[in-house]
């Protein structure tokens, strides 16, 4: 049988062996050869994979790409607004080492989101979606400012003593060494009667070494820029 | 003839190792080290492989440690099974008994993961620090896998865990990956009660994305398999989940979702699934409208990763039944405060110790080995 090229180049009588071994041989090379060169091309390609974190400069174009991109601009409008983070993004697309990034707005007005999605590979914003602002975390700018508009009332400088200027809002990296760090929860409120319904607020948690600031409320509007303090009585409940 | 014969079985076998050194590339071509986790079981090399998963797993702000591309091999010999494409706690909900906070501390803070230390993660049971010591893995005996009689098999699991810093509470994200090809989460609440109200009650709800890609996707189905009694019988009948909605957990029924591929079979010729089997302690219902489920089932959309939103995601439903299937899980630790969670001085009480406390789940195959994968 000459059907195969393969095995005309070997004259004469073959093998049982040779003819099985080299028919699977010749099939695993049919099957498997697009997959070598995507394994090649993958091995060889530079740079992060799909899943790896984003590089400072992958951070720094995607910003650079949501701040020029004209949809953006109209869903942040100009009024006071913060960028809240920029993020690797996995969707799933046809390319597999795809990179994207997440870049998130928050706008005051009107208590709104704004995400936009950035192929980095394509330099193009290619998703941006509004969503609401429950839904988007604080900044760490936004706590170093509560924590700022904290300090200035008078009865938690009371409760917390004359050092109080030594309070300041930890990070997670920091918080080893930081004798007096603060730690902040946003707060979401759901009746409308509440004071911190639709509006930014966050909760200030004042660490006094291994305990807190117990019994105390702490907390800060920042779309109304003012603070709420409030001492509860702590009780056991029965 | 003969060195032909030896020549072509020599360049079989540097053919087919180079196959196996190839293959693994498509599998873990995703992410570098030391996001690349790629684990044999049995852990001792001495003896044969069994099976073995390969992953890659991301630090993200708010969502702690997510666990990506995620595949199992049942045996040397197998192809290798994608299992996730991307898992992740998605988001934290923790209402307080007064009415008063009510935290999503995922959607509301960029929490991250806190460095770990020797302590959390000692090589004595079994761990190794990752990532400049924000993750631990730990590789180990799991306990009894089997018995029967003088017959035993013990199990072996990697896990993968971080701890989120949120404020007063530490939550712990631990992923686990068995040699049973069962794969679970859970997350762990612990640190110090809430300092302005460390006695009052509330609930730890823990809400999970699970974007099972079984064998690629799409093609991937949802099964809702209910446990049903009637006089002295009982059944357990799977209805396919034909479009997006959100399902109650029902503790009478032992209800499971099984994820199944519509090309995925095992050699007994069963259709291959992974079933979501809840591993919890109560079932929390709030005011929100995002808590009045424990299962949702939606289509893959890349923009759609907020629970509060998550109604909303499924009006109009769109047909799920072999396509790209999202699955969310909601479970809660109810944490009813006690004198244990600290300390008292001068009669007042310091919140000092809020001890672990567990919800989670389980992924389990189901007829994706062809036979037990643990006989001795």
């Amino acid at each position: 049988m000459q059907s195969f090229q393969f095995f005309a180049l070997v004259p004469g009588r073959t093998s049982k062996l040779y003819r099985i071994l080299s028919t699977i041989t010749l099939a695993l090379l049919i099957q498997f050869v697009p997959m070598l060169h995507d394994a090649h091309a993958q091995t060889s390609q530079r740079g992060p994979l799909k899943f790896d974190p984003l590089t400072p400069e992958e951070r720094e174009l995607a910003t650079r790409l949501a701040e020029a991109d004209p949809r953006v601009k109209r869903l942040r409008g100009t009024g006071r607004q913060v960028l809240i983070s920029v993020e690797l993004a996995t969707p799933k697309t046809t390319g597999e080492n795809s990179r994207h990034a997440e870049v998130l707005y928050y706008r005051y007005n009107g208590n709104q989101g704004v995400l936009a999605l950035v192929n980095l590979q394509q330099q193009a914003v290619q998703e941006t979606v509004a969503i609401d602002g429950n839904s988007v975390p604080l900044s760490t700018g936004e706590v170093n400012q509560a924590v700022g508009i904290a300090l200035q009332d008078r009865t938690l400088i009371n409760l917390l003593g004359p050092n109080y200027q030594q309070y300041r809002p930890t990070t997670l990296t920091v918080r080893e060494g930081r004798p007096n760090p603060v730690e902040a929860l946003r707060i979401l409120a759901s009746s409308r009667t509440d004071r911190c319904y639709r509006r930014r607020c966050v909760s200030l948690l004042f660490r006094q070494g291994d305990s807190f600031l117990t019994g105390t409320s702490v907390i800060v509007d920042l779309t109304a820029q003012n603070v709420r303090v409030e001492q509860r009585p702590l009780r056991r409940h029965p | 003839m003969k060195l032909r014969n030896n020549l072509t079985l020599s360049l079989f076998s540097l053919f087919a190792g180079f196959l196996i050194w190839a293959q693994p590339a498509t599998v873990h071509a995703q992410c570098s080290a030391p996001y690349f986790i790629d684990q044999r079981f049995p852990t001792d090399v001495v003896l044969p492989e069994e099976t073995r998963w390969r992953f890659c797993w991301q630090r993200v702000n708010k969502n702690g440690l997510v666990i990506n591309a995620a595949f199992f091999r049942k045996s040397p010999t197998s192809p290798w099974v994608q299992v996730i494409y991307d898992a992740r706690v998605i988001e934290l909900f923790v209402p307080y008994h007064s009415g008063s906070p009510r935290f999503l501390d995922m959607s509301s803070f960029n929490f991250s993961l806190f460095p770990l230390t020797f302590k959390h993660c000692p090589a004595s049971a079994g761990g190794t620090l990752l990532d400049n010591n924000y993750v631990c893995k730990q590789v180990h005996d799991r306990g009894l896998a089997w018995t029967n009689y003088g017959s035993v098999r013990r199990g072996e699991e990697l896990l993968l865990w971080g701890g989120i810093g949120a404020g007063n509470y530490n939550y712990i994200i631990e992923w686990a990956f068995r040699d049973d090809g069962v794969m679970l989460g859970r997350v762990g609440a612990t640190a110090t009660n809430y300092p302005p109200q460390p006695f009052e009650t509330h609930m730890h709800g823990v809400f999970w994305r699970l974007d099972i890609d079984l064998n690629s996707f799409p093609g991937d189905s949802v099964q809702r398999v209910s446990h049903a009694e009637s006089g002295l019988t009982a059944n357990d009948p799977a209805t396919l989940v034909r479009s997006e909605g959100m399902f109650q957990w029902n503790p009478l029924a032992f209800t499971t979702l099984r994820i199944h591929d519509v090309a995925l079979k095992n050699a007994q010729g069963h259709t291959s699934g992974y079933d979501l089997m809840p591993l919890r302690t109560g079932t929390p219902r709030h005011q929100e409208n995002f808590t009045k489920s424990d299962f949702g089932i939606t289509k893959y959309k890349y923009s759609e990763m907020h629970v509060p939103s998550l109604p909303s995601y499924v009006v109009p439903p769109e047909p799920v039944s072999n396509s790209d299937v999202v699955v969310w899980y909601y479970s809660a630790a109810h944490h009813i405060p006690r004198d244990e969670d600290g300390r008292y001085v001068n009669n007042n009480f310091q919140p000092t110790v809020a001890q672990v406390m567990w919800t989670g789940f389980m992924l389990k195959p189901h007829d994706l080995f062809d036979s037990t994968p643990l006989y001795p």
